[in-house]
């Protein structure tokens, strides 16, 4: 659960959350219950293909099936959590550069960001990044009543009004930037190799990134205002700078930010190991584990290649979503229409 | 400043060959990680001789940003 919690909560923090408050304005929830409800779908999907292959995760599931086209299908799905992976790299690095590490180059953020993400996948595989979720989700989960209770004396309540003016279309252009971002919950069901991947623990973990994200970007609105909120490159960042429990803690972010580093570098960790994962799958026997220095090194390279500048990784908020939904709902639409196992033949 | 960010990359790669260089059990699969090596140094070498020639992401975003209501090309208008 909390995987996925990580999986769809971790970037969405960044600077989607600007461009989420100038088109949804003060009615920011609304677009996370629309997104909520509609991941629901791919993940039901997902987790009804997982359900016809017990045992097998859905990368053994697709190459077993159609060995040629389940291969595409594995392909493609390595370049979607390759591009995540490099998304999240690019991304880490330019806040770090921009918010804490002036000086330091975007390219050593990232190549330390990408050895951490290295040092969890490549020992144990998935048992010491899961094992690593449980303790930075954990605190990152609890980090946000905190910040509520902090920042609860700031609160304005005026900055929601008008209550009852919902702009329809602003809050789906949210909803187009938001989804994509909590859509990245869905390589959860490809982590699943032992057992099925239920749809329960899809829905949990996705409402609990959901309720989250609300809690946090309505903090930030409450706090801050729809206006200033949309003009900040990291709304949330400016947000949990606002906090001064005491004389001592008066940089309170910096241990927020560990936390987030953290969990951020264990989201990477499982785009790498997904990334081993389909290569494992398109190669039969070729080891997973020997995969991730190369896999690694192909994250970096593209996180720089993709993106011309910061700003790019902020525009590319409007239109990768087009790319990123044919992902995150219509390969999965395809998977529950027609993969299913092969018929035994009786006696 | 090339030669510097290359060969720290080719360091990167003769690092991860030397901590896999016994293990594997077919050619075809060492070749395999190879050739991943390959396409990220050449993408590497791309993106630092080359500088801004050419992004995938950042093309996409202007080829799609002309179709989307609420893209830059709509919010910014027309020079």
């Amino acid at each position: 659960m909390l995987i996925g919690a990580l999986f769809s909560l971790t970037d969405a923090t960044m600077s989607v959350q600007a461009q989420m408050a100038a088109f949804a304005r003060q009615h920011l929830w609304l677009v996370y219950v629309i997104a909520f409800l509609a991941l629901l779908v791919p993940l039901w999907m997902l987790s009804r293909v997982s359900a016809r292959f017990p045992g097998r995760d859905l990368f053994q599931a697709l190459v077993e099936r159609s060995p040629f086209t389940g291969r595409v299908l594995i392909f493609l799905y390595i370049l979607y959590f390759l591009w995540i992976a490099a998304r999240d790299v690019r991304l880490t690095g330019d806040f770090f550069n921009i918010a804490l590490l002036k000086r330091t180059p975007v390219g050593v953020i990232a190549a330390i960001n990408i050895l951490a993400a290295v040092s969890l996948v490549r020992p144990a595989g998935i048992g010491v990044l899961a094992r690593s979720s449980e303790i930075y989700g954990t605190v990152l989960f609890l980090i946000i009543p905190l910040v509520f209770i902090a920042l609860f004396k700031d609160m304005d309540v005026s900055y929601l009004m008008p209550l009852f003016e919902i702009d329809p279309v602003g809050v789906l252009h949210g909803v187009w930037v938001m989804t994509a971002y909590m859509g990245d919950i869905i390589g959860i069901a490809f982590l699943v190799s032992e057992g099925v991947f239920r749809f329960r623990d899809g829905v949990l973990a996705l409402g609990l990134a959901t309720s989250g994200l609300l809690v946090i970007s309505m903090l930030s609105v409450l706090t801050l205002s729809v206006p200033v909120m949309s003009a900040m490159t990291f709304p949330l960042y400016e947000m949990v700078r606002q906090i001064r429990i005491t004389d001592f803690l008066d940089r309170f972010e910096l241990p927020v930010l560990a936390v987030w580093a953290t969990a951020i570098i264990c989201k990477i960790g499982y785009s790498l190991y997904l990334i081993c994962l389909g290569c494992k799958r398109l190669m039969p026997g070729l080891p997973g584990q020997r995969m991730v220095f190369p896999a690694a090194l192909l994250i970096f390279a593209c996180s720089f290649w993709f993106f011309e500048n910061a700003v790019d990784m902020i525009n590319m908020n409007l239109t990768m979503p087009l790319a990123e939904y044919l992902f995150q709902f219509v390969l999965p639409a395809v998977l529950f229409l027609t993969l299913w196992p092969k018929r035994e033949s009786r006696g | 400043m090339i030669a510097r960010d290359l060969a720290l990359f080719l360091l990167a790669i003769a690092a991860g060959l030397a901590a896999d260089w016994r293990r594997w059990r077919k050619r075809s699969h060492f070749w395999f990680a190879c050739a991943v090596y390959a396409v990220a140094f050449a993408i590497w070498a791309y993106h630092v001789k080359a500088h801004a020639a050419f992004h995938p992401v950042s093309e996409l975003h202007r080829l799609l940003d002309v179709w989307l209501p609420f893209g830059d090309h709509n919010i910014l208008g027309e020079d």
